[in-house]
């Protein structure tokens, strides 16, 4: 059975969580795996027995701490089910976006015979690991200077003058010794940077039979710069090995170690698999505590409306593997090439003899063939990656415009059928929805239009059929302030129908759009006729409340029924001019959506912004569980709308991912503060 | 293609938004109160009024809650009195007014308490404030993975208390970024070397107590502290 993420029930593999400090180790018994979470999830961990729902989870963690980090929840989840932590990890189905990253890793073309699951050492020694990785470099330097000036020639050299099988079984305890060596060598780097060394095994591979250090006591490394070393070190490992190896070794005999350790190495550096160098790049670019919450959305109206530092951080990554990628692939084909020439006339020779001895070049060709097909793959993924999916959304979207139909083809019963959902229209029957449109007029406005204007008097309100529009007014400075952005079917102008007050903001169409212009009379008098609406106040209420989950960019990814849920739970408030919401230091139990005006946000009695309309507020407190961080007051007239703390988590665990964008926004809106509101003099109990 | 390849590096902090919205700093928390002790704890005064001591509940930077079983402070609420604030350099005369009562609970507001004495105030509850926020971690109540101590309490700050089942040990405990090593017989030590100076007890002291329903066996470790405190380094 597939589950989505918030319904997922995940099951750990049988362990043990072992506290440390801030911090606690999960271990599972066999094979020995480990993970190392913040303490703050250990409650996830705990709770992670098949029993209970993602969903559920979060729900408990909030009721028995107040709080949650959403972010680190799906984070925790994402790197378990990555590490094939869960039992049942296979039954957690996830979206196009989110499967790509959260897929577990793939079982690998090796036989192991673990005999070590764990080694752990009485005391770490970094001095000792820095001056042994520093010779190793060195070493690997020096040893530099056995890189044939044509490699290919070399082998070809080499292999002239050796029998077939000889040569294979050459290469073979070669690359054996190698890899013997560089994990050897792994082990105790990692034994004297961390003091656990973790799966040691005897594996046969593609590379021979080897021994084999597992990388999960990487995950313990905490300087960057030893990290760096580390990963540096083991691409270059075979260098220092062979340097070390021509002091007791002939030239023959050291000619099959060159041509593997040019072998490994280039492997080691390839950027489309799990290598070292990918790793490397990883330690380079990607501090400990990034931030992989981006991924997890569904929606890319979130995914845009987040953490742009972040998502930089990410693209800047990305296109370095993409140049490195590109580089690689390069190299790659130049091998390819220069191996067909060097040695395709005589391999196919061989091979059209049909004799014992065509094994061994068929085998070669085989190589060769299936290392073309994996640098063809990655070079579609690099091309995919770097040149399609960026410009994919765009494209997208002009087709989708493409399709968008002429206002002549919107049929009565059509436009009923899609606006008759919507809150404004939903009191009406269908006879009285007709006869609003009938005398309703049908408009198309071109890219860049005004469709309101700002100050204009109100008398009609619209809903936008087809295309995108966005909200803007002047602000105080005579700067034009964003508000929002529309899509179909959503209604805009509708202040006419609240107040008779001028347009307080105006409209300009994005794209081609199709509206229908409601004028406010027909529709009051079709609602009087209709009786639907016996309290008007009512009426209004609900349409500035729907009004707002329509409009807004981040409420209106929540499901009908969440919508539906936080408008019956919440409470209008009005305020005045210059009228306090709520207190720094205030402990707080709501969260306030701005359905009208504007409100001012001080910190340590500076004012730091203003919010207005379809913005929100309040939320720090409700997720983080700390007292009001700011001060609010409203700068003009303004109608809020006040959520419960319970209503609000009610919803949040349903829909995780407003859970993380709401922590997202916390702490960007917390970072601000700290850069421009100054703390007090006074001294505060900050620790 | 680049990013599925990677193997996750998880953030080992704890949440940054509990952290960030600490650092912003809340007016009320200037205020907080936290509870008093039944140790000695030098980082807080000892009170006194007419010359007599009194049980001093709970503590906070605009007041405090006295114990007054005698009712030597009178029954009157509103009534003005002088209290000595006692610190190990030297007490200091606070004028006050007794602004509620409940049972033989005063509430006493300080009136004129120094600055540096009240900053001297802050300093010390900030270890009790860090107690509020802890919460148990138990592995009871499921199927899941086994839980190697006796019983964890942490925060979303980062500080983490682990009772353990060990010979020598009897709890861990990870306060304000140090790691503290509680012995049964022992004097305790930090960061695995340096024994626990007199200051940092009192904080581990006043951090312990503060810890909301607390369990019989933090009691025990509470015990065992303020025990250990008085005995002084051995």
């Amino acid at each position: 059975m597939n589950t989505n993420l918030e319904n997922f029930c995940p099951k750990l593999r049988p362990g043990r969580v072992i506290p440390q400090g801030s911090r606690i180790i999960f271990e599972t018994d066999n094979p020995y795996n480990q993970i190392i979470l913040p303490m703050a999830l250990a409650d996830l961990v705990l709770l992670c027995s098949g029993k209970f729902s993602v969903r559920e989870i979060v729900e408990k963690i909030y009721k028995k701490q107040g709080a949650v980090p959403f972010r680190s929840i799906l984070m925790a989840i994402h790197v378990l089910h990555q590490g094939g932590f869960f039992e049942n990890g296979e039954e957690l189905t996830l979206s196009s976006d989110l499967r790509s990253w959260m897929e577990p890793r793939r079982s690998r073309w090796n036989l192991s015979w673990r005999f070590g699951q764990r080694i752990v050492a009485d005391e770490k020694s970094p001095t000792t690991y820095y001056l042994a990785t520093l010779s190793i470099l060195i070493g690997s330097i020096l040893g530099f200077q056995l890189f044939p000036s044509n490699p290919l020639l070399m082998s070809e050299t080499w292999g002239a003058a050796l029998n077939k099988w000889e040569v294979v079984w050459k290469l073979f305890v070669a690359s054996s010794a190698l890899m013997t060596l560089k994990y050897c060598i792994r082990g105790w780097q990692t034994i004297l940077l961390t003091g656990k060394a973790y799966n040691v095994a005897l594996r046969l591979s593609p590379w021979g039979i080897h021994l084999h250090v597992g990388n999960e006591a990487n995950d313990l490394f905490e300087n960057r710069l030893y990290t760096v070393m580390f990963y540096v070190s083991q691409i270059l490992v075979p260098w220092a090995c062979l340097y070390m190896a021509s002091f007791f070794t002939t030239s023959a005999e050291l000619e099959p170690l060159i041509v593997m350790a040019m072998a490994i190495t280039f492997w080691e550096m390839n950027p489309f698999v799990n290598s070292d160098g990918m790793r490397l790049i990883q330690a380079l670019l990607l501090p400990n505590d990034r931030d992989v919450a981006s991924w997890h959305f569904e929606s890319n109206q979130l995914i845009d409306s987040i953490s742009p530092e972040q998502r930089q951080r990410d693209q800047d990554f990305g296109r370095l593997c993409a140049i490195w990628g590109a580089i690689w692939l390069l190299m790659s084909f130049a091998l390819l090439h220069e191996a067909a020439i060097t040695f395709g006339p005589t391999v196919l020779q061989n091979i059209s003899q049909f004799s014992m001895n065509s094994i061994i070049p068929a085998l070669g060709l085989i190589a060769w063939l299936a290392g073309l097909y994996q640098v063809v793959q990655a070079l579609v993924e690099t091309v995919a990656a770097s040149l399609i999916r960026p410009h994919w959304r765009r494209v997208r979207h002009h087709l989708k415009q493409l399709q968008a139909r002429t206002h002549d083809e919107w049929p009565t019963t059509e436009v009923v059928a899609k606006i008759e959902d919507l809150p404004l229209f939903s009191h009406f029957h269908e006879q009285y929805l007709v006869k609003v449109i009938e005398k309703s007029q049908l408009l198309k406005f071109d890219a860049g239009s005004v469709i309101l204007r700002e100050g204009d008097p109100a008398r009609d309100l619209f809903v936008l059929l087809e295309g995108e529009l966005e909200v803007i007014r002047m602000g105080r400075n005579n700067e034009s302030e964003w508000i929002t952005e529309l899509g179909p079917v959503s209604v805009f102008g509708e202040a006419a129908l609240v107040d008779d007050q001028p347009r307080t903001a105006q409209a300009v169409s994005k794209t081609a759009v199709i509206a229908l212009r409601v004028p406010v009379q027909v529709l009051r008098e079709t609602a009087l006729e209709s009786q639907a609406i016996r309290h008007l106040e009512d009426f209004r209420n609900a349409i500035l409340v729907n009004q707002f989950f329509a409009s807004s960019q981040v409420f209106r990814s929540l499901s009908p029924s969440s919508i539906a849920f936080l408008s019956s739970r919440g409470t209008l408030e009005y305020y005045d001019k210059n009228q306090l919401v709520f207190l720094q230091g205030d402990m707080g139990d709501s969260l306030y959506l701005i359905l009208r005006g504007t409100v001012a946000v001080t910190v340590h009695q500076t004012t730091l912004k203003h919010l207005s309309q379809g913005n929100f507020f309040g939320e720090i407190s409700l997720i983080a569980n700390v007292a009001r961080t700011a001060t609010i007051t409203t700068v003009e007239p303004s109608v809020l709308f006040k959520i419960s703390a319970d209503a609000f988590w009610e919803v949040l665990v349903r829909h995780l991912d407003l859970g993380v964008f709401l922590e997202t926004v916390s702490e960007n809106r917390l970072r601000e503060d700290l850069e421009f509101a100054p703390l007090p003099k006074t001294g505060t109990d900050s620790e | 293609m680049f990013r599925r390849k990677a193997k996750p590096h998880f953030n080992s902090k704890p949440s940054a938004l509990t952290d960030l919205a600490r650092k912003v700093g809340v007016e009320r928390r200037l205020h907080v109160r936290v509870l008093y002790p039944e140790a000695y704890c030098s980082l807080l005064p000892e009170v006194a009024y007419n010359g007599g001591p009194l049980r001093v509940h709970d503590i906070s930077v605009g007041g405090c809650c006295l114990l007054d079983p005698l009712e030597l402070m009178g029954p009157n609420v509103g009534t003005d009195l002088v209290l000595h604030l006692k610190w190990a350099d030297g007490p200091a005369r606070v004028h006050c007014r007794l602004v509620a009562r409940v049972d033989h609970k005063r509430h006493i507001q300080f009136m004129d308490l120094e600055a540096g004495r009240a900053d001297r105030i802050r300093a010390g509850i900030i270890s009790g404030t860090h107690g509020h926020s802890m919460k148990v971690i138990s592995g009871d109540e499921n199927d899941g993975p086994t839980l190697e101590a006796s019983e964890v309490w942490s925060s979303l700050g980062g500080d983490t208390v682990i009772i353990e089942s060990h010979v020598h040990r009897l709890a861990r405990i990870h306060f304000q970024k140090k790691e503290y090593v509680m012995y049964r017989e022992a004097w305790p030590i930090k960061n695995a070397a340096t024994p626990v100076s007199r200051t940092e007890m009192d904080q581990l002291i006043l951090f312990l107590c503060n810890i909301p329903q607390p369990s019989d066996l933090l009691k025990e470790l509470i015990e065992h502290t303020c025990l250990m405190s008085g005995a002084g380094p051995r």
